[in-house]
This record gives C-alpha cells, structure tokens and sequence, in this order.
C-alpha cells in the first residue's frame, strides 16, 4: 500500500515533467531527460553555486586550524535552516490539505500508509533544500582534504540525517500552524506575518553572520577548541562530515527514532487535524444595495479577493514587494553613511551608481510573480471565468494589473525614498525612478503571458502552481536575469552610451516589449486561455 | 433557441460526440439523458463555449457560439455537474460579481437576490464564505446565479444532484415557469424519472452518438421512458 500511496505521490510532484497536458501525451524519454537536467542545472546549478563560495571561504581556514566538524556544524546548520524554511512553507499545506485526503481518508489504507507516503515526500523536497547548501560544502570539503570513502559516505549520512531533521521540525511547524489554523479566522493574514517574521529573522541571521564568520576564521583555533569543549554533542555532530563512523552510526539511529516518532505522532493525530472544521465566525447577513461595478473592474476586484485570502499566494508570489519597501525605507533611514559610501567607491561616475540602483529595483520587482500562477489557480473554477460573457483579454488583462499594482505601489515609495535620500545627478536621477515602472509594466505583461502558455488548472495542490509551475521559475529567473543584464551591459559598453540615454533605451525596450505581449495576450493568449 | 449542428468532438483518437445534432426551440424543457461517459458534458460544455469542438456548428438565438460567443454566454447560463465556485468570495459576493459581469442595475439585482435566496432558503447564510457551504448550498447559489440576469437559455448538467427534495421541487417549478416564459432549458440527468415528468423532448446519447430524440411520447412510446432508454442500452 505504502509503495502504491509513494508512486501517487511522486506521479503528482514530478507529473509535468513525464507528462504533456497541452498535448496530452506523455513526454518523450529525450523531453523528460531534458526536463530532469534542467531541474538539476536549476537548482544545484543557479541556487547551489551561491553556497559554493561560503564553502570555499570557511573550508581551507577550518580545516587548516583542524575543526573540520566546525565547517559541517556551520555548513549542516545553514543547510537545515534554509530545509526548515522550505519545509515550513510547503510542509502545511501538503500535509494537511492536500485536496485528495478526503479520498484517501474514504478508501481501506491505514492511515499511518497515507501518513507515511506524504511524509516520504516531505523528506525528498527536504533533501533537495538541504542538498543545495550541503552537497557544495561537502564537495569543497572533499576536495580540500582529499577524503576517502569513509570520509565520503560519511558525508553522504550527514545529507540524510540533516534531511531527517528538516522533516521532523518542518513536521513539528507545520503541526503547530495545523492546530492554530483550526482556531484562527483571518488565516491568511496572520499566516503572511509570521512568515514574514520568520523571514526577516532568517534574513537578520544571515547579515550578522558574515561578520561572525570572518571573525571565526580569524581565530578558528580557539573558537574550536572551546566550542568543542562547551558543546560536545554538536562536536560530534560535525565530525559526522569529519567521517568519524561512531557519531554517524548513533546519529544515524538517533534520527530515525526521531522520524519514526514523528511519524507516529503525525499519525495519531491525522485524522482528526484534516478533517476538522476551521472555526468560521456566523457573518449575519445585512441586505444592502451593491455598488456597480464595471465588468472588468469586477474582474479586477475577483483577483484581489484571491490573492488577500490565500497565504500561499502572497508569500509566495509578492514577497518581492516587501523587499522593495524594505529597500527603500533602508535607504532613506541610512542616506548619509549610503551618500558618502557611493562616493568613497565610484568617486564621480555617479550616474553608474544610479544604473546598478535602478537594476536593483528591477531584480527586487522581478521577485514579484503574481500573475505568472494566476490562470493556474482558477483551478476547477475555470469553468465560470470561461463560461460568462467576458472577452479572454479582459480576464488575462485583470491578471497583469494586480501584479502591476502590488509591486508598482511598493515600488512607488521605495523610489520616493531614494530619490528625497540619495546626492545624485539629476536626470540619471529621473530616469533611475522611471525604468523600475516600466519593467514592472514588463513583468506583469511577461507573467500573464507565461501563465496562460504553461496554465496547469489540473492540480491536487495550490503550491504546485505557486511553486513548482515553470511560468512562476520562468518569470522570476528570467526577470532577474533581465535585470542583471541591464546592469551588466552598462558596465560593459556603457562607455558608448551615457547613463540617461541608455537608461531611455531600456524604458523604450520594455514598454515595447509589454506593449507586444499585451498585444500577444488579446489576440492569441485569449485564443489559448478559452481552449484551456 | 439552442441549435447543435453535426457536433463532433475527439479527444486525442476517442471519439467523444459523433456528429451529433439537437434543436431546442423556445419554451421547451429538453433533457439529455445516456450512461455514464456517453459524451453529455462534452456536449453541454461545447454547447456553452468552453470546449472548442473539432467540427459542427452551436447557434444560440441565431448566434454562432464560435463566432460570437460574448453575446451567446450574455444570453445563456450555465450550471455545471460540480459547481465549484470562489470559495474565497462570499454568497452575496459572488452573486455582485456575476451581477457586474451582466451589468445588473444594483436595485433590480438586490430584488432578484432577495427573491431567488428566499425561494431556497439560502439569504441567511449569503454573507458566509462559499468555503463553508455544502454541496446543496453551491448548487443553490449556482442556480440563483444563472436565474439572477434572465438569460434566454439555461443550460445544466445534472442540476438536481445534491439538491434536497424541497430544493429540487422548487428547481422544477422554476425551469417550468422559465420554459412558460418563453426560455429554453437544455439539461441532461440520470434521474429518468425526473426526466419524464419535466421535459417537453428528450434525446438520448450513447458513445457520442444521437440515438433518439423527440417529445416524450416519441422516444418511449408506449413504454416507460426507463424502460425505453434500457431496451436502447441493450441494442
């Protein structure tokens, strides 16, 4: 049962990439060879390399000063927080609503089986979050102290145990957001701040700990030493990477205790979690005359409710907005210490400095992806949007103004903010705030487009649109690399070019681009979303 | 009102509707009755515009659904098998929305709520999120939606699932009264029963195919129309 319930599970998570819908065929063995590759170059190709350059930092140092278990304790711990976040944000929802547990629940499977199957892959997309840190610190770490086997298979447990220990917090999280949900009536909102504070704690670790670890290097030795002798459980647990075969075995043991325990506190408590009712306040109804709204304003509205009332949604499509706002508020509270530091690195050439801004800006609105799963998430309603009397364009329209929207309002004070803080010349200046706006015109355009071409309404989770769909990696991939791109090609050839006019041409490039797409959206995009 | 013409629908290499052809004519209650996965909801779904079909043509009042399917879904409603609706809006929210995209005045639309939800008992729990509803409280809702802007033509597929009695009692009054008006109603059901009381002609479908169709006393003669509709099954 448990193998039927596992091969359910990894048809649904990994459906897009055997199966065609738009052709409704399976792919080619070529096509999903392709697929797979492409998933890998992704995330262990763009997200692991980042991981690779704090691995190269602290290797050599620690393995040098001989605390080798240190850089595995620091390497291990980054890899399980960065598991942990992922697991929180996916682990609720598909574990407990999961839109075929009502089937499952009906059908003669135990549930422990069911409990088993969706913790399994639980643990695989844990493994994969923590692979994208561990795997790079444990390859550097190979090649810096020419491992053997032992060292490698040691390090390869050190993989799965940190991945055991992902499950059984992310489990442990998703369980206390299980039970506060059953309790709480404005779910979403609440939801989004508590992410949002796990968010900007995870992110305030992160910035102190590039001065802790510079001042970890420099004093290795002693840190290890008395870190060794103050903690000697997490010593071991280093030394696991270390290849010390004693603390992996008990290690090894130790998190298997705590999955199967996990499991079977999961299992206990199940039923009663997926099947009972959220608290729901009787809201009395009070007849009243209804404002007249336009169609497409109607639309309009129809997709803000949406997205206010579904968590998932708004951490995982718009937290790029909240980056803006974060970048913006910075600046304007730092400007001093920013104006003499943009003059201490670039001395006159300031309106390169306004370039590299305004190409921030764009990569932080490029964060934003809410159109890009929209179409997806009409889901099994797709039927009334398709069904009523309103033109297609008008629905794919509705989409890109709520992205257009949501990043451009942050947007507009964060440019608000670095315009009244920031010493910079005038006209580069001017056109630094202009081309965020017409990037993000860009990008709501680019996202209804991807949605409606790479649309799976046919989904039993909302997070495999939100994200594992490709328009949402698409569109935030190549919206970052756009930006990044704006940056690079001034550097370049920005000698041809002055900062104002090449700043002009990419305002000129993008709203002709947007301005083709929502031609695209009107014309054949309609054609593709009534045939969906 | 509801002219299908040669409709033929594949899905991959399976024939799903075989160059099928009905004509519902104003006042008329047409059921639509075959066994499971004869091709109905294909049909219906072509019907309304949210299939495209491979060949044939749907006119509505005389309009072609393919080439001008605004003004065919501004005549037309249409209720579907499992009516999953926005369960992030509310009743009464989702009632404005359909109102809007019908350009519903406010005042006529308030006195169209107030009477469509208090035929089915549903006013009091028009505020609660459609989340919270039951299968028989969409169903409500999703038929109080499609009545609320008049259309010419009511299109469902298996309206009565998930009604309670008294609900489905005042369903049929509502389609007959509708039909009386001068509207059309083209629905399919299992309920063959129902079937024979309510509808004026009915056709039957088996494997995409039109078997028979016609008033009542046309399909089944002097039998049953259960027993009409098995003796079809068993050829």
């Amino acid at each position: 049962m448990f193998k039927i319930l596992l091969k359910k599970q990894f048809q649904e998570i990994f459906k897009g990439y055997f199966y065609d819908a738009k052709k409704n065929q399976m792919r080619s063995k070529g096509s999903i060879i392709a697929w797979f590759a492409f998933f890998v170059i992704l995330i262990f190709g763009v997200f692991g390399s980042m991981f690779v350059s704090l691995a190269v930092t602290l290797c050599w140092p620690l393995v040098n000063a001989n605390a080798g278990w240190l850089y595995f304790v620091i390497m291990a711990g980054t890899a399980i927080l960065i598991g942990v976040f992922g697991a929180v944000a996916t682990g609720y929802a598909a574990l407990f609503l999961a839109k075929d547990n009502d089937l499952l629940l009906s059908l003669p499977i135990p549930i422990k089986d069911i409990v088993a199957a969706r913790l399994m892959s639980t643990f695989l997309l844990g493994t994969l979050y923590t692979a994208i840190a561990l795997v790079p610190a444990l390859v550097v770490y190979w090649g810096t102290a020419s491992a053997g086997i032992v060292e490698v298979l040691c390090g390869i447990t050190l993989l799965i145990i940190a991945a055991a220990v992902v499950l059984c917090v992310g489990c442990l999280f998703s369980w206390i957001v299980a039970k506060i949900a059953l309790r709480l009536e404005n779910k979403s909102l609440l939801s989004v701040l508590i992410i949002v504070a796990f968010l900007a704690l995870y992110y305030f670790v992160y910035f102190q700990a590039g001065e802790a670890m510079m001042e970890l290097i420099a004093n290795a030795a002693a840190y290890s030493a008395s870190a060794k002798d103050a903690a000697y459980v997490i010593y071991l647990f280093g030394s696991i990477g270390e290849g010390n075969v004693t603390a992996t075995a008990v290690f090894l043991v130790i998190a298997i205790v705590l999955v199967a325990l996990t499991w079977m506190a999961l299992s206990h408590s199940y039923l009663k979690l997926v099947t009972a009712s959220a608290k729901t306040k009787r809201v009395r109804y009070v007849e009243k005359t209804a404002s007249f709204k336009s169609p497409f304003s109607a639309l309009v509205s129809k997709e803000f409710a949406k997205y206010r009332s579904n968590a998932n949604y708004i951490l995982n499509s718009s937290m790029g907005s909240l980056f803006i706002l974060v970048f913006g508020v910075v600046t304007l509270l730092n400007a001093q210490s920013i104006n003499e530091l943009i003059v201490e690195i670039w001395g006159n050439d300031l309106a390169f400095v306004c370039v590299v801004l305004c190409g921030a800006l764009c990569m932080l609105a490029g964060t934003n992806t809410i159109a890009a799963p929209s179409v997806s998430l009409e889901g099994r309603s797709l039927w009334i949007l398709q069904s009523l009397p309103i033109a297609s364009k008008n629905v794919l329209r509705a989409k890109a103004v709520v992205h257009l929207v949501l990043t451009a309002a942050p947007l507009a004070i964060a440019v608000a903010c670095l315009a009244f803080a920031l010493d910079l010349p005038a006209t580069p200046k001017a056109l630094m705030c202009i081309v965020p706006f017409a990037y993000v015109v860009f990008t709501s355009m680019a996202g209804s487009f991807l949605g409606v071409k790479m649309a799976n309404v046919s989904w039993t989770n909302e997070l495999m649109p939100l994200k594992r769909s490709g328009a949402v990696i698409v569109l935030m991939l190549g919206g970052w690399g756009i930006a990044i791109a704006f940056i690079l090609i001034y550097f370049l050839f920005g000698s041809a070019l002055d900062a104002t006019t090449y700043m002009a041409v990419w305002i000129v490039l993008f709203l002709g681009i947007a301005a083709y797409l929502l031609h695209w959206l009107d014309t054949k995009g309609s054609q593709l979303f009534a045939e969906l | 009102m509801l002219n299908i013409e040669h409709l033929t629908k594949r899905y991959g290499d399976k024939l799903a509707v075989d160059d099928l052809s009905l004509h519902i004519a104003p006042g008329e209650i047409y059921g639509f009755i075959g066994p499971n996965g004869a091709g109905k909801t294909t049909t219906i779904k072509c019907a309304v515009g949210i299939l495209q079909f491979d060949s044939g043509a749907v006119f509505i009042d005389n309009h072609s659904i393919a080439e001008e399917p605004l003004y065919c879904k501004g005549v037309l409603a249409y209720i579907p098998d499992n009516p999953d609706l926005y369960e992030y809006m509310s009743g009464i929210k989702y009632l404005n929305f359909i109102g809007d995209i019908f350009r519903i005045p406010p005042d006529e639309r308030q006195l169209k709520i107030r009477k469509l939800a208090d035929t089915f008992g549903l006013t009091k729990d028009l505020a609660q999120p459609i989340a919270s509803y039951s299968h028989g409280m969409k169903q409500k809702l999703a038929v109080i939606a499609a009545w609320i802007h008049a259309p010419k033509l009511i299109v469902m597929d298996e309206p009565f699932v998930g009604l309670d009695p008294k609900a489905s009692h005042t369903l049929k009054l509502m389609m007959r009264e509708h039909c009386d008006a001068g509207g059309a109603i083209f629905f399919s059901t299992h309920v063959l029963e129902v079937a024979e009381k309510l509808c004026d002609k009915v056709a039957i479908i088996r494997q995409g195919k039109l078997v028979r169709s016609g008033t009542m006393e046309e399909v089944k003669g002097d039998d049953s129309l259960e027993e009409a509709f098995l003796e079809l099954e068993a050829e």
